[in-house]
């Protein structure tokens, strides 16, 4: 290095481009999704090489502009949720950049604006998981006197996992409370004379929480070649399975008792 | 059929509801959720795991192809349509076997739940990694087509690391 100043923002561009990872990895993007968005936003405000490398619980990112400078950085992901909203968001800001030329400032405070943006209220979500849980029972071949009480559990559960997450408990206890939920108003209900197919009712319930997103996350991982991260999102997707079965079917097996 | 039809497109936007699709997407992915569970359904007398494996590869084109053409992550139409096809009941039927001293059927839901998810996982990964050819077609493209051009500048950094002397 002879000393000679560059005049790019290397640390700046870099806190862009990680943010912008971090965002969708948070969110549920898969893994190539993310390291191809950081590489976009990094070679758009003209780092010359951007290496790049992204599990479900950290990116790594290393950037060298054209003086030789090379700036790096590691995010920890603690939380990963599914707000496919704000992954969407992002892939629009990237393919935005290489059109339009924005800013920095411009990027980082459009980037925190996709990060509070919310779509649907926990008012909107809880009706709709409960109109989900009563399609699966007709889906399952049950009445429509079951479909009301998939109605009623598929909202309680939803919003019970809801309110346990917002407290901070771990990923598989709420799942497995979650289950054990599930199997409780499933043996209540019928108990209680409105519904007929306790079975009907556990199992539609229990699919709210089935962990779809994660398994079709690990599959195009694996299939695109990033193996760390598909196999660990697939072992995520069997312990969560795993858990929320168990709880279920604990509770069952002590009520049949 | 139809009720079940039906009843996978309202699961369909349920979920994508869950997940925080935007409202505009979702015509389209309740739509490629009943086309995949019709397939399902079609094929269900011939046999499960085709019906399976065929309507998640289906789910799985069509969402690719949604995708391309709305300019939106694929995730946002397959991710919602796949759930109706998930083997939920096995995997707790399997559990609740085994819970209660019952052997040979928590075998048999066991091998039902891996083999209905491994359809899944079958028709998934045969079209996403067909995939992968347009993707990386993609991204070499806007390589060479980003390294031709000026770069946006950014103003020199506040903390820069001053080179050692």
């Amino acid at each position: 290095m002879d000393g000679k100043r560059s005049d790019m923002d290397g640390d700046r561009i870099l806190e862009a481009a990680s943010w912008a990872g971090k965002i969708m990895l948070e969110n549920g993007a898969e893994t190539y999704r993310v390291e191809q968005t950081i590489e976009y936003i990094a070679r758009a405000y003209g780092m010359v090489r951007c290496d790049c490398s992204a599990t479900p619980t950290m990116i790594i990112t290393s950037l060298l502009d054209p003086d030789g400078c090379t700036y790096s950085v590691i995010r920890r992901i603690k939380n990963r949720t599914t707000h496919l909203e704000r992954v969407e968001q992002v892939n629009r800001l990237s393919r935005t950049l290489v059109k339009e030329r924005w800013s920095l400032d411009k990027t980082l405070t459009e980037l925190e604006k996709i990060e509070q943006t919310v779509n649907y209220r926990l008012a909107i979500q809880i009706p709709a998981a409960a109109l989900g849980t009563a399609a699966f029972v007709m889906m399952f071949g049950g009445s429509w006197q079951d479909a009301a009480g998939g109605l009623l559990s598929g909202a309680l559960l939803y919003a019970l996992t809801a309110g346990m997450r917002k407290l901070g408990f771990g990923d598989l206890f709420i799942y497995l409370s979650g289950g054990a939920f599930a199997a409780f108003t499933g043996w209540l209900l019928p108990m209680l004379g409105w519904t007929q197919q306790s079975a009907i009712l556990t199992i539609s319930t229990l699919m709210l929480l089935v962990p779809g997103m994660i398994f079709t996350n690990a599959l195009r991982d694996v299939a695109g070649g990033d193996l760390v991260s598909g196999t660990s999102r697939l072992l995520e997707a069997s312990f969560i399975a795993a858990s929320l079965a168990l709880g279920a079917a604990f509770v069952r097996a002590v009520l049949l008792l | 059929m139809i009720i079940g039809i039906a009843a996978a497109a309202v699961v369909t936007v349920a979920f994508s509801i869950i997940f925080q699709v935007n409202k505009s997407h979702m015509p389209f992915a309740a739509l490629n959720g009943a086309l995949g569970y019709a397939i399902y359904l079609l094929l269900l007398p011939v046999n499960i795991y085709a019906g399976i494996l065929a309507g998640s590869a289906a789910i799985a084109l069509a969402g690719e192809l949604m995708a391309r053409w709305r300019r939106a992550p694929a995730t946002l139409f397959l991710v919602a349509p796949l759930i109706p096809l998930v083997p939920g009941g096995d995997i707790y039927q399997s559990l609740l076997m085994l819970l209660t001293n019952n052997l040979s059927q928590t075998a048999h839901y066991l091998y039902l739940t891996l083999m209905k998810s491994g359809s899944i996982a079958l028709g998934i990964i045969f079209v996403s990694s067909a995939f992968v050819l347009v993707r990386n077609f993609h991204a070499r493209r806007r390589q060479l087509w980003q390294a031709g051009r000026k770069p946006i500048p950014s103003q020199p950094g506040r903390n820069k690391p001053q080179p050692k002397p």
